[in-house]
């Protein structure tokens, strides 16, 4: 009995001819010389197909009406939605009756109408045509066509248009410019991150920085768009990965923002490997993006015509590879004790550790505010070292580290100390009791 | 006092060679260097630091009153070296003498260094699961190698200079290549991330690869794609500069040059001229050609949406300064012929033909004029100051370039107000934008006006005083409103536009108030960020779609001893949608540890939270990620060598669960997974 009723039903579907019934929002205010994202909900379209979409300067029916023949005006041909810009995918749709009880099925879409595009409808507006166009969709299903048209009318791209990114640049911030690749030494402070972002319209972007770790699973193109590209039953399966840190500006109708990227000392940084910096930006509530499923509203603030661009970093060794050795247990390290006032000058350090047995000459090198800033080669026969002056004032005003290395008659490096933090200095006693 | 002369020399035979001719001169890297001084010095009171190192210990004395280097492992650098002698009594160090010291690499530059960088590691999935809606990749058990080159290297000699600088990444994975989004299977698995080869002789230089062109940022501005760069000073007044680059941003081994394809790429030349050679920046000229032409390829890294297109262009940029820097002016002109090729990703079989894009010849400029009205005095004590900044642009309807990416179809006015208030800085800013410059009545005109104001101070230092300690309880502040008002200026006819009356057109106030505060102790940092937004709209039938957003979030790092570090993030926004009179709220929180419990071993862990919620129902979402992980340094004997290492296990949980009650559905995600890694230092 169960086979025959389905067998009844794919009778009925395979005869019967569906139609896309509307499209929401069925006009909108976009860019007139740039690029323009908006998200689309065609509605009532369970069982057709949509491959082709394009613009046309004028079309034979009014916006948001079905019809079998393809409604554009020869000689107004703005070209086809591009392959690379498709993001289209079936959604929920409202059940109806004429579905035989099967679900209902929405088609959303990304338009984006690329500078190109726009710039032939501007064109066709300064020979004194009509400034909209229309961007038409074409359903399929049992050979048969139907064609429904979205307005589009010629603006600024600020208010009043769908609030939408159409160009990201994140990069770090190096000597080198502004590279989305960038070599790290482990252990080693990180660079600045920022994006550069155009957008179109206004609102909250809102959304973190997450980070991809070394085997971790790589993400996927759904995982990649804005959230607001999806449907909204899909919009939670986005794959999550190790949240950096949030963001959540507001964009006013300017075009152009910088967004700041996660603090440099979350960047993980201690595991050599490959990482990938993601931009996830969720979907906002924004009035003029709003669109009617049928079901319910979806809110579609900061959709794109395109994936979120990765940040890529390689964490290596230290330059100092023996460090790395030590850090293993290869190498000897040596015991550095507290640096103290020398007895005989209240404007000198003494720097003192412990003898490494075969060293003849050892070398301190000082770092302020993570740079270096001085050395000194001291015979293997010492133990200490009274620093100029200077050294001593700018260790006591600034962030400051000192690390000793022990080297052998021909200067090969036999042992290497730890980097110590510099602390107030202590005075001789003090570091008796150290001891 | 007679010991503070000093005669510093290089001889191949200490002492023999006279001192002048080896002190200016370059010297091979095995000559020795030698300290003589004219009359005697406690050996003990002297020391010698060069190039800040104090080297003392290297010198020994060879008689009285001379001392020489001893190379044993420790070589004076090559390059040019400065040796400075002190006298040290009671720990006060008096400076004897300075000179600067020049001597060659082994294979005869002036300068050479080199440095390289590497690793190979081994990461894998050990296992994984998935739950609820959560997408399901083909394996959850997995293995992926990578490695990490880096290499670089700087040589001079005399007016020869050679820098060279080269990234190359590579992975076991097809699809962790790097070029993998672009190339797909074509993507190389070890593959170049970036390079740039430079050289510098005289009055030329030349580069090839990641180079950096362009200074009109109407025509052509940084363009940094990969390419080749030639460069010639002619004399103080003119210089001259050409480069030919792909048209995009690249990475990789193919097109090495980014000069393969000629239909996708850029050249540009720019002719500068100093009117005042001796007073560089008093008035420069610099005049730019740009010829390009470019396919629809996004640059690497980059979201964008590209097309075809084609362009040729000449610019000029004015650049002076006048009564000693106060007054400066800014100007740029650019005029720019562009069209778009016919795009076959545009077409759709034959069944229209697709509108050609015209060829138009735009123009575009932009004039600034800064005036320091109540400039800082010398000693950098005036607590008021004040710069004006003037400037106007204005870029044809369809001025478009490739290499540079100014937006079309405006004209702006700008005023600035900018100084020193106190120890802060504070800044004002103006901006009116007008689009449809050629004032197409079917085309919507808006108009933007924009107002700005910030202050920035370190309380810290404002309040430090010669006798005062610092005070940490004060923060440093920064504080930014923003006004932004846009609107129709026009009512475009509806059967010409399709703007359907007033309810089309923009009319919107938006105000903006960021407000930070840092505090910094010892070992403690924390911010609180406060940002406040409204929407207003104003045009018929959106009167009341406003919306309020309120965030706050306060970040905390805590260092509590060397080997754990703190960091805690926590967040809380509320957006209210007056139209609805619906709240939304966001509540987040972030903890990141590390701690290092020995030398070896070493633990971190991260974790988040977040929850977004209304106050009518309509919808929650609420995500939680973790992320544990051990890691330990460990060696490895292979052939009788010790080979250092690194080993991690990690485990990372991520949970997502949404309900909406208005699409009446529910969704939830949860994965978790141990993934596991080593690697090894060459």
């Amino acid at each position: 009995m169960k086979t025959q009723y389905l067998i009844l039903i794919a009778l009925l579907l395979a005869n019967k001819t569906f139609a896309v019934n509307s499209v929401n929002p069925s006009g909108v205010n976009v860019n007139a010389a740039g690029v323009t994202s908006v998200l689309l909900t065609f509605r009532g379209t369970t069982g057709q197909t949509s491959i082709d979409a394009f613009w046309c300067g004028q079309i034979n029916v009014a916006a948001n009406t079905v019809t079998s023949t393809n409604p554009c005006v020869a000689g107004t041909f703005f070209g086809r939605l591009p392959k690379v810009l498709a993001q289209a995918r079936p959604s929920l749709g409202l059940p109806n009756l004429e579905n035989n009880g099967l679900g209902g099925q929405n088609f959303t879409d990304v338009m984006t109408i690329p500078t190109s595009v726009a710039r032939r409808a501007m064109q066709s507006a300064q020979a004194g045509n009509n400034s909209s166009f229309f961007y038409v969709r074409k359903f399929e299903s049992n050979g048969s066509s139907q064609y429904i048209a979205v307005t589009c009318r010629m603006s600024n791209g600020g208010a009043r248009v769908p609030f939408a990114l159409t160009q990201v640049q994140p990069y770090f911030i190096t000597e080198q410019g502004k590279p989305s690749v960038h070599l790290a030494s482990q252990g080693q402070s990180m660079p600045l991150i920022q994006a550069d972002i155009l957008y179109n319209g206004t609102g909250r972007l809102k959304g973190r920085w997450e980070i991809v770790l070394p085997g971790d699973l790589e993400p996927n193109k759904i995982d990649l768009v804005p959230e607001a590209n999806l449907p909204i039953e899909q919009r939670g399966l986005q794959k999550r990965y190790t949240l950096l840190q949030r963001f959540d500006v507001f964009l006013p109708p300017t075009g152009k923002a910088i967004l700041e990227g996660p603090a440099p000392q979350l960047l993980p940084n201690h595991i050599i490997g490959p990482y990938q910096i993601l931009l996830r930006i969720e979907a906002t509530r924004d009035k003029e993006g709003n669109s009617d499923t049928g079901v319910g509203v979806s809110f579609n603030g900061g959709v794109a015509g395109f994936s979120m661009p990765l940040l890529r970093y390689y964490v290596a060794t230290d330059d100092d590879v023996l460090q790395a050795r030590i850090n293993a247990g290869l190498d000897k390290s040596i015991s550095l004790l507290q640096p103290v006032i020398a007895p005989h000058s209240q404007t000198t350090l003494r720097f003192n550790w412990l003898k490494y047995t075969s060293a003849k000459t050892y070398k301190l090198e000082i770092n302020t505010q993570e740079h270096p800033n001085f050395s000194a080669l001291i015979d293997g026969s010492e133990d200490y070292y009274d620093s100029p002056p200077w050294i001593t004032e700018q260790m006591k005003s600034s962030l400051s580290q000192w690390r000793i290395s022990a080297f052998d008659k021909n200067g090969n490096k036999l042992a290497l100390s730890l980097w110590r933090q510099f602390d107030t200095p202590t005075t001789r006693s003090e570091n008796k009791e150290i001891q | 006092m007679k010991y503070l002369k000093a005669s510093i020399y290089i001889s191949s035979t200490i002492a023999l060679c006279p001192v002048a001719s080896f002190a200016q001169d370059w010297n091979t890297a095995k000559q020795a260097l030698v300290v003589e001084f004219e009359t005697s010095v406690p050996t003990k009171q002297l020391r010698f630091l060069l190039n800040n190192n104090d080297v003392t210990s290297r010198f020994k004395q060879n008689k009285i009153s001379q001392f020489s280097y001893q190379v044993d492992g420790f070589p004076v650098p090559s390059g040019v070296n400065n040796l400075m002698v002190y006298r040290v009594i009671d720990g006060q160090w008096l400076e004897i003498h300075s000179q600067e010291i020049k001597v060659l690499t082994g294979s005869g530059f002036e300068t050479e260094n080199w440095t390289v960088n590497g690793s190979v590691a081994l990461d894998t999935q050990l296992d994984a699961d998935y739950k609820g809606d959560a997408f399901k990749p083909e394996q959850s058990r997995f293995y992926v190698g990578n490695m990490q080159l880096s290499v670089g290297s700087q040589h001079t000699r005399k007016d020869l200079t050679l820098h060279t600088r080269a990234n190359v990444v590579g992975v076991s994975k097809q699809e962790n290549a790097l070029q993998f989004s672009e190339r797909g299977e074509q993507a190389d698995k070890i593959d170049l991330s970036d390079y740039l080869v430079s050289v510098e002789k005289g009055k030329a230089r030349f580069s090839a690869g990641h180079t950096s062109f362009g200074s009109n940022p109407l025509l052509v501005d940084n363009l940094a794609n990969r390419g080749v760069h030639l460069g010639y000073q002619f004399n103080p007044v003119f210089d001259i500069a050409f480069t030919q680059q792909n048209g995009s941003a690249i990475v990789g081994w193919n097109n090495f040059f980014g000069q393969q394809n000629s239909q996708h790429r850029i050249a540009a030349s720019t002719l500068g001229i100093e009117f005042f050679p001796n007073t560089p920046g008093k008035l420069r000229v610099e005049m730019s050609y740009v010829d390009a032409q470019v396919q629809a390829i996004d640059d690497f890294a980059v979201g964008q949406v590209s097309d075809v297109e084609k362009n040729q262009g000449w610019g000029l940029r004015i650049i002076s300064q006048l009564w000693e820097g106060r007054v400066r002016f800014d100007g740029v002109f650019a005029s720019s012929r562009f069209t778009n090729p016919n795009d076959n990703a545009l077409l759709l079989d034959d069944e229209f033909e697709l509108v050609s894009v015209k060829q138009t010849t735009e123009q575009a400029y932009q004039v600034d004029v800064d005036l320091d009205l109540i400039p800082q005095n010398q000693q950098g004590n005036r607590l008021f100051t004040v710069s004006l900044n003037l400037g106007q642009d204005k870029i044809d309807a369809l001025y478009r370039v490739i290499a540079a990416g100014p937006s079309a179809d405006q004209k702006i006015d700008r005023l600035g107000l900018r100084g020193d208030l106190a120890s802060g800085q504070w800044q004002y800013a103006f901006t009116g934008t007008e689009n449809n410059v050629d004032r197409i009545p079917s085309i919507l005109t808006s108009n933007t006006k924009s107002h700005s104001l910030n202050y920035n101070i370190d309380l810290v230092n404002a309040f430090q005083s010669e006798t005062s300690e610092l005070n940490n309880y004060l923060p440093s502040l920064n504080v930014n409103l923003q006004k932004v008002h846009q609107k129709a200026m026009n009512k475009p006819d509806t059967e010409r536009s399709d703007f359907n009356g007033d309810s089309h057109l923009p009319d919107q106030i938006t105000k903006m108030l960021e407000l930070s505060a840092n505090w910094s102790f010892n070992t403690y940092t924390i911010g609180y960020n406060l940002s406040y937004s409204n929407q207003d709209n104003r045009q018929i039938g959106r009167q009341q779609a406003d919306f309020s957003l309120i965030n706050h979030s306060i970040n905390q790092n805590f260092q509590m001893f060397d080997s754990l570090t703190l960091n805690l993030d926590l967040g809380r926004a509320r957006n209210f949608d007056h139209e609805n009179n619906t709240a939304f709220y966001n509540n987040n929180a972030a903890l990141v540890m590390n701690y290092a419990l020995s030398s070896d071993w070493r633990i971190n862990l991260g974790t988040s939270l977040n929850k977004d919620y209304d106050n009518f129902g309509l919808s929650t979402s609420n995500a939680l990620t973790l992320n544990i992980g051990l890691d330990y340094q460990w060696s490895l004997n292979l052939y009788g060598r010790d080979v250092p290492g690194q080993w991690y296990l990690r485990y990372a949980k991520q949970r997502n669960k949404s309900q909406d009650n208005v699409f009446a559905f529910n969704t939830f995600a949860q994965d978790w997974n141990f993934t596991s890694g080593i690697s090894l230092t060459f």
